[in-house]
Formats: C-alpha cells, structure tokens, sequence
C-alpha cells in the first residue's frame, strides 16, 4: 500500500471504530425533545391569578387530598392514578380516556394536564404549545385557541367516568345551553373578559351543593311529606365519586329543656358501589323532587328535617349514625303541624 | 476488510448491549380474536324442549332432594346426559328470584353437573347477579369439578366484587382446579381474621387442602410460589383451552374501553391469570391502540414475578416513548434478570421524564447493585425533584433509607413535593431501622405514629399539612443527632 491510503485506511478504520464504540454505549432510552413545561409553577409568573385559584382546587389536591388517599389506600390502587395524575388531556384527545402520568404526581390535575398540547398535534404545526381560548403566538407560552377546551367532553375525559356529563346530557341544560364551566367555572365578576375562575368549585364547596338542592315539607292527612328536588346541579345529586351521599334525616322537636332527640336516617341518595349488590342507584336527576312520607308515629307532631352532606358512604355506627359529626349540614327545616 | 470488521463488531454489541430494535405498532387483539373465534366451535341453538322432556327435567330437579346420595349421584347423571336441552328447563328455575333459594341451588347443581360451555356460564352468571350469598355460594361450589377453563376470568372477576366470605373460598377452590390461585389472598384473609368464626374455620380448611392437592407443604408455601412465580415449579399447571384463550383475549380488547370500571375490571383479571397470559400481554404492547399498549405493560407488572418471562418484550417496548413509563414500570416489578442494567439506562439525563421517573420508581423491587448505586447518584441537587424524591423512596424499599432519609424529610415539607409519599416512604425507614433492633428508632416510630389522628377519621388537608411539619421537625432533629 503506497503514498497516503495507508493513513487515510487508517483515519478510516479508527472512525469506524469509533462510531462502533458510540452505538454500543449511546443511551437505550429514547430521547424525547427538551420538554416547554417540566411544571406547572412555570406558569405561576404570568397567570399569578389563574395560578393562586387552581392551587386552591381540588384539582391541585387530586394527589393529595387526604380523602382521596383514604379511599384508594393511598394510591396502592393504582386504578385511580389515571384520573388523579393524568398525562395532557390533549395527548389522548379531547372525549378520550386519558392515561396516567409518572412523573410531577404531586401536581395533581394542573396546568400542563389541561392545557399542554402535543409536539405532533395539528396546532403545534402552527407554533402553539398549549390550548387557550385566543391565539397569541408571541406569548412565551404560545397559546392558540381550542373550542374544545371549555366542552362538556372536554370534562368527560374523567368526569364522565362516574357519568356526571352522561347524567348532564339526559337533563335539560344542554338544550339550554349551560354546560359544566358555566357552573364551575364561572367568569369572574360574570364578567367574560376578566376570564374564567379556575377555583373550579364542586361537591367540597358546601355554599355550592346548599344551591344545589332544596328542602321543602308539607302536610298530607297526619303525615308529613319531605320532599328534596335538585334545583341546581347541572347533573344528578350527589354526582361523580359513589363515595358521596346525601342523608336525610328527622327527628321529633323536642321540648325546650330536654335533650335533642336522636336522628332517625329517613333516605339516602347515592350510586352504590359495584359489590353492594342489595343497594340500588337512588341519585337525584337535575331538576327532578323526591317526595319521603315519613311513616313513624312519633312524627305525628313538630319535627325537624335535615339534609346532610356525607363524602364518605359508612357511617361509624351504621346503626346509630351521628350525621351533625360525621357529615355536612345542607340544609335544616322546621316542620310544624 | 477491517471496515467490514469493525460494521460487524459494532452490530454484535448493539445485539448483546440489549439496545432495543425500533418498535413497531400493529393490529394484534383483533386478528387474534378473529382467529380463535373460527378455532372455537360455535355452539348449535338450542331448541325449545318438548313438554314430555320439561315434565322430565323438572320431576328430575324436584326429585333430587328427597334422594339418597347414591341415587342423587344417578339423578345427576342423568340430567348430566339429557345435555343443553335442558337448560331452558333448568334456567327457569336458577333466574326466578321469587323461587325458594333451595330449589334454585339445586337446579344449579343440575345445570353444572351438565358440564357444557353454556350450562357453566347459566351457572357462573348465578355468582355474578344472585343476590342472596347463599346461592353464589353454591353456584361457585358447583363450579369447583368443572372441566370447562374458559370460566376462569370469570370467576377472577367475581374476586373483585365478591364480600360473602364463604362465596370467595369456593371461587378460589374452583379457580385453583385450573391452577390459577389467585383466590388464595382472598381465602387467606379469612382464614386469619376472627369476624365469622364459621367462614374462618371454613377458610382454614380449604388452604390447607388447597396446598395438599397441589402437592405442597401448607398453604403459605402455596401462595408464595403462585405469587413469586413459581420458581420451584411446583405449582400445578394447565395449558388453556381455545376457549380461554379467546376470553383472555377479550379481556385484552376491554383495556381499550373508554369506561374505566371496564378497564379496571379487564386489568384485575388479566394482572391474576396465570402465566399463560404473559405472551398474549407481549404481543399485546405491539398493538396499533395505545390504550391495549400501556395497559397491557401495567397488567404485566401487577402479575409481578409471576410475569418475569415478559423481560425481553418490556425491554423491546422501552423503544416506543409513550410506552415506555408503563414498560419501564413493568421491568421493575417482574424480576427480570436484565432489568437493572435497563433501567438504569433509563435514567439517562436526555431521557423524558416520564421515563426517568417511572425507572427510578421500578428500581425499588430490583436486587443489584447496580441499582443501588443509580439512585445514590440520582439523589443529587441539580436532579429534577420528582426523579430525586422517586429516587429517595425506592432507597427506602431497598433497605437503604438512610441515604435517602434527609431529602425525603425536605419534601415532606417542600412546596411541590409529594409529602405523602416522602410520609410513607419515611415511616417504612423508621420501620426498617426498628426491626434493626434500634431502640431511639421505635421510640421516634412510636412518637411518629402519634400523630396520625384517630382510626377511621380522614383528616382535613390542614391537619394533614400540620402533621407533616410536625414530623419533619421530629425526624429532622433525629438526623441531625445522628450525624453528630
């Protein structure tokens, strides 16, 4: 071999190698394009607003609300990972089941689960990064406007696991045109461009659910008649975790300086877990009123009326259940012949 | 000739450093459906029975009562023999809710003793929809000589919903005569509470048989080799039916279902069917559906060690980015032989985060060194913090808290962190370390615990913020002592 091939061999055999050498040790994971958002605090110096109402949402808390920690034995199961710490809603697609995330759990259902959009998405073509109701790609966050982002299908992504938008959907609201941000997330000062308030209240806030539904009684003959009728709830009452009820309860006026008597349980209203095969489905339909004669002797006279709030379905003593410990006051009537 | 070398050299190392080949997605669960559908006869309609042959089944059924045992068995024959023409008889009596439970119970006996692929399905619909306890109770017992292994989803299924003690013990006694025993957890939690002496007495029983008829010492040693994948190979095996194969499969369609209950339902049985579900589950990651794809990874590592033939096709799914989490997940909890080379590979300062923490979480189950040293390393300051938290607690499952216990105490209280996970990752190191004999650590485990409220009370999330505080300081001041 004369003159340069030698070397140039040579250069060529070393570069070879070299390259052998890389593709052996190159990492075996695959490399993901550099992440726009590793966190929702990212967005806390320009949404400060925004940001301070959904870090009081129950949104914020889907890891770690203690009752959700309870309920699914803190996350041992693992079910509920899907829901509670989701990937971006749009990764999946809007009506879409979403799939559960690993990393930033502790985040619960945040900005980047709800806003994010994905790198190969149609609307990443144009530059946006995430979803917002109007296009401003100089925003550092590059949002462009997604109708779909304030939809009741939108919500269903795991709301309507346990039917709220389906139970939604049966009542009257959709032809009126009120759908689940029109309740929960309101605009500010009802004013829309002040922007929508992301303190996304539901069944935690007690004011909301007292809107909810009403109490009412009336006599019939030496009965009385409870009726509760769903006034307020875009969809059935109690609605979403079947670890929700609402209690009513009675209990004859007891006289002045005597002891309040004791409360006797007169309904629940509730969806009944799957192997709770002797309970049946008694959620209350928006708009619709359940009449409860209260068939007891010693509610011949004065009796007080009470709906509770319960988010947990057992009581401590199933037998003797102290609701005013136990749940939250609704509501609390006064029935007097 | 030495580029030609040098092309070979790198390819044999590319082989042997497991470097996955790239991913490629495909129809799977249909075309596996399709196909074991024409291999499973279909079965003929049954017609209408004649009023001689219902006069006949019925004075039969009505009969088997008053009969001595060795007539009943003749009885049974012969109902057994008449076959499906029976069952419109026979299923009068099992659906009427208003007929007396004994009358019904027998004629679900009749309709298991006919031993067909519908009579067993009238039968297991009894365990699903009965309301009194005590006809699924007898309808899971009449299961138990069944030859028919397509009804073992079925039976997992009722697991999960099942609560009348004596129902579960006879799930798991007919689950086990197809060498699944995933209702031993079930029968040895009833074996070991005292709430209904009858149904503990009744659970001890049956785990001790259990364990005998599989050839084993006791029932603990038979739930430990069924859930550590039976590494002695003493737990007996059946190979499935075409008919079972086709409800796994179906079973793996539900994991694309848009209603999570489905979902939820088709994960609990195909995480506890046997081991011959680990090659459909592989198959399965390579589906076109993403949804079959990761939920097909998560079965896999519910299944645990009992998957860990699934190694080599979770490390091929680590190559399809939004599999990966789940495959990574997965490779922990299976116990594979190459899984802690691959994830700590995972960990990769350029790999997605998802994947970066789903791996540092599956190292917590993964004996090596290798491991161990990983997560030291992740626990670094300039690392994201959800990778070092995660890193931090699978320490403390790998029995090395101690390196971990500072940065978990600061997340216990860090603004962002997952304080109730640093909360159970910290009190399992307190534990850890008392079962090292450690008296300061039982006495602190004693203090720890004393925080936590009352039983069957859910504190509020301020109580909740209050506590953590409470026992970061407590534990603070005990490392600081410590690393005096």
């Amino acid at each position: 071999m004369s003159g340069p091939v030698r070397p140039l061999l040579g250069v060529l055999v070393l570069g070879v190698a070299a390259w052998a050498l890389v593709a052996v040790f190159r990492p075996i994971a695959p490399v993901a394009a550099a992440q726009a958002f590793a966190s929702s605090e990212q967005c806390r110096s320009c949404h400060a607003q925004v940001f301070d109402e959904w870090a009081q949402s129950w949104h914020a808390q889907a890891w770690t609300d203690p009752e959700v920690r309870a309920l699914s034995n803190d996350f041992q199961n693992t079910d509920c990972i899907d829901c509670h710490a989701s990937r971006p809603v749009f990764e999946t697609g809007v009506g879409q089941r979403v799939l559960p995330r690993s990393a930033r759990r502790s985040e619960g259902i945040d900005c980047i689960a709800c806003h994010l959009l994905p790198e190969n998405g149609p609307e990443a073509k144009s530059g946006g990064l995430v979803a917002g109701t109007r296009d401003d790609l100089s925003a550092a966050c590059r949002p462009v406007a997604v109708r779909a982002l304030g939809s009741p299908e939108y919500c269903g992504v795991c709301h309507d696991q346990h039917k709220t938008v389906e139970q939604w959907r049966q009542s009257a609201y959709p032809a009126e045109g009120t759908a689940c941000v029109d309740c929960h997330m309101p605009y500010r000062d009802g004013d829309m461009t002040q922007g929508r308030d992301h303190t996304m209240h539901g069944g935690h806030d007690i004011e909301l659910v007292r809107r909810a539904v009403e109490l009412r009684g009336h006599r019939d003959g030496d009965r009385w008649i409870v009726e509760v009728t769903n006034v307020g709830a875009g969809h059935h009452f109690p609605t979403d975790e079947r670890s929700r009820a609402g209690d009513v309860f009675w209990r004859p006026i007891a006289a002045v300086s005597s002891t309040p008597q004791r409360w006797r349980h007169l309904y629940r209203f509730r969806s009944p877990y799957r192997h709770e095969v002797d309970l049946v489905d008694t959620l209350l339909p928006a708009r619709a009123t359940k009449s409860l004669p209260v068939d007891d002797i010693e509610a011949r006279g004065p009796i007080e009326v009470a709906l509770f709030y319960k988010r947990r379905p057992y009581w401590n003593d199933p037998d003797n259940p102290a609701p005013e410990q136990e749940a939250e006051l609704v509501h609390r009537i006064v029935l007097t012949p | 000739m030495a580029l030609a070398c040098a092309v070979l050299l790198a390819s044999a190392c590319r082989e042997s450093a497991g470097l996955p080949e790239p991913f490629e997605t495909r129809p799977v669960v249909a075309p596996r459906i399709a196909a074991l559908e024409r291999e499973v006869a279909s079965d003929p309609p049954i017609a209408e029975p004649d009023p001689e042959l219902t006069e006949r089944v019925r004075g039969l059924v009505l009969d088997l009562p008053m009969l001595p045992s060795k007539l009943r068995t003749l009885q049974l024959d012969e109902i057994a023999s008449i076959g499906d023409a029976a069952l419109p008889v026979l299923a009068a009596f099992v659906v009427d809710d208003g007929l007396a439970e004994d009358r019904r119970i027998i004629a679900i006996e009749c309709a298991a003793a006919i031993d067909t692929p519908r009579s067993v399905a009238l039968v297991a619909e009894q365990i699903e929809s009965a309301r009194a306890p005590r006809v699924r109770a007898s309808a899971a017992r009449a299961l138990v000589r069944s030859s028919h292994d397509e009804l073992v989803p079925r039976l997992l299924l009722r697991l999960k919903y099942e609560m009348d003690g004596e129902t579960v013990v006879w799930l798991a006694v007919a689950l086990a005569r197809f060498g699944n025993y995933a209702g031993l957890d079930g029968v040895r939690t009833l074996a070991s509470t005292d709430r209904d002496s009858e149904v503990q007495a009744f659970a001890r029983e049956k785990w001790e048989e259990l364990a005998s008829a599989a050839g084993l010492e006791n029932g603990e040693r038979l739930w430990k080799a069924w859930n550590d994948g039976d590494a002695i190979g003493r737990v007996p095996r059946s190979e499935p039916s075409a008919r079972h194969r086709l409800a796994l499969w179906r079973w793996i369609a539900k994991l694309s279902e848009h209603d999570l209950r489905a979902v939820d339902d088709a994960r609990f049985v195909l995480s506890r069917s046997d081991a011959s579900v680990v090659e459909p589950l592989c198959e399965a990651l390579h589906e076109k559906d993403l949804y079959i794809r990761v939920h097909a990874a998560q079965c896999l590592e519910r299944m645990g060690l009992r998957a860990r033939a699934a190694g080599p096709g979770l490390v091929g799914a680590l190559a399809e980015a939004r599999l990966a989490p789940a495959a990574a997940a997965a490779l922990g909890a299976v116990g594979h032989s190459s899984s802690a080379s691959v994830l700590v590979r995972c960990l990769d300062p350029n790999a997605d985060p998802e994947l970066r923490v789903a791996a540092a979480r599956a190292l917590a189950s993964v004996k090596h060194p290798a491991a161990i040293d990983a997560l030291r390393g992740l626990l670094q300051s300039r690392e994201r913090s959800d990778v070092r938290q995660a890193a931090a607690q699978s320490l403390v499952m790998q029995g090395h808290g101690d390196d971990a216990a500072p940065l978990l105490i600061k997340c216990l209280i860090a603004p962002g962190a997952d304080a109730s996970g640093a909360e159970a990752a910290l009190e399992g190191w307190l534990v850890e370390r008392t079962q090292r004999g450690e008296s300061e650590a039982e006495g602190l485990l004693e203090r720890w615990r004393s925080f936590a409220g009352p039983p069957g009370e859910t504190p509020n999330p301020q109580a909740v913020a209050t506590r953590q505080r409470t026992r970061a300081a407590l534990l603070a001041s005990f490392v600081a002592g410590t690393e005096r």
